[in-house]
């Protein structure tokens, strides 16, 4: 049989607290590790981003994921959990975004 | 461009040198238009050049050092870069260690 090679995810850094202007860019960024390559999800009220929203955007690479979310309203006001996952484990940490009021 | 002039990061903040006692410095490539203005956080503290740190801007290269690391320097770093565009967000976790003999 074949032995299990790899890492289980693990976020290596992931602001916690934010804030943003309405109307305004918010770009978040997160470093992880894992391998195989997990695969990596941002939820926010248990739906998966950008959800079909234009506004929201996410790009990712093998071991950073950026969330962008462009024209900020009050009500992107929240909690975002980046979850990451493979084979071997999964791994997540949530961001709290606050929107300033102008 | 999707971003407009928005801050966004080249090369996310990363860690060098992380022995008690040597200098770590955070290091990161911003660019966005109007030029962004950057500040470091850990926990929620604003960093600011003086006593055991600096910050350095190069360009579009952007350092935050901190000398004489002790255990207590440990944790999440947070970069953040602003302009009149939108903002920006990364972070980087330093693990300073004792040193081996």
């Amino acid at each position: 049989t074949k032995g299990v090679k790899g890492t289980p995810p693990k976020i290596e850094a992931l602001p916690e607290e934010v804030s943003a202007e309405p109307g305004k860019f918010l770009t978040l960024a997160g470093s992880f590790s894992g391998d195989p390559v997990p695969s990596v999800q941002w939820v926010r009220s248990g739906r998966t981003l950008p959800n079909g929203d234009q506004r929201y955007r996410v790009e990712n690479t093998a071991d950073l994921t950026t969330l962008m979310i462009s024209a900020v309203k009050e009500d992107d006001a929240g909690a975002y959990t980046l979850k990451l996952s493979n084979e071997l484990g999964s791994d997540s940490a949530t961001v709290n975004v606050h929107i300033r009021s102008m | 461009n999707l971003f407009g002039g928005a801050p966004r990061f080249l090369t996310r903040p990363k860690a060098f040198a992380v022995c008690v006692g040597k200098d770590a410095t955070l290091s990161c490539t911003i660019v966005g238009s109007p030029t962004p203005l950057i500040t470091w956080e850990k926990e929620k503290l604003k960093l600011t050049s003086g006593g055991r740190f600096k910050t350095v801007e190069d360009g579009d290269v952007y350092r935050l050092t901190i000398y004489d690391l002790t255990l207590e320097d440990s944790g999440q770093y947070m970069c953040r870069a602003k302009n009149s565009v939108g903002e920006a967000y990364a972070a980087v976790t330093l693990k300073v260690a004792l040193p081996t003999e």
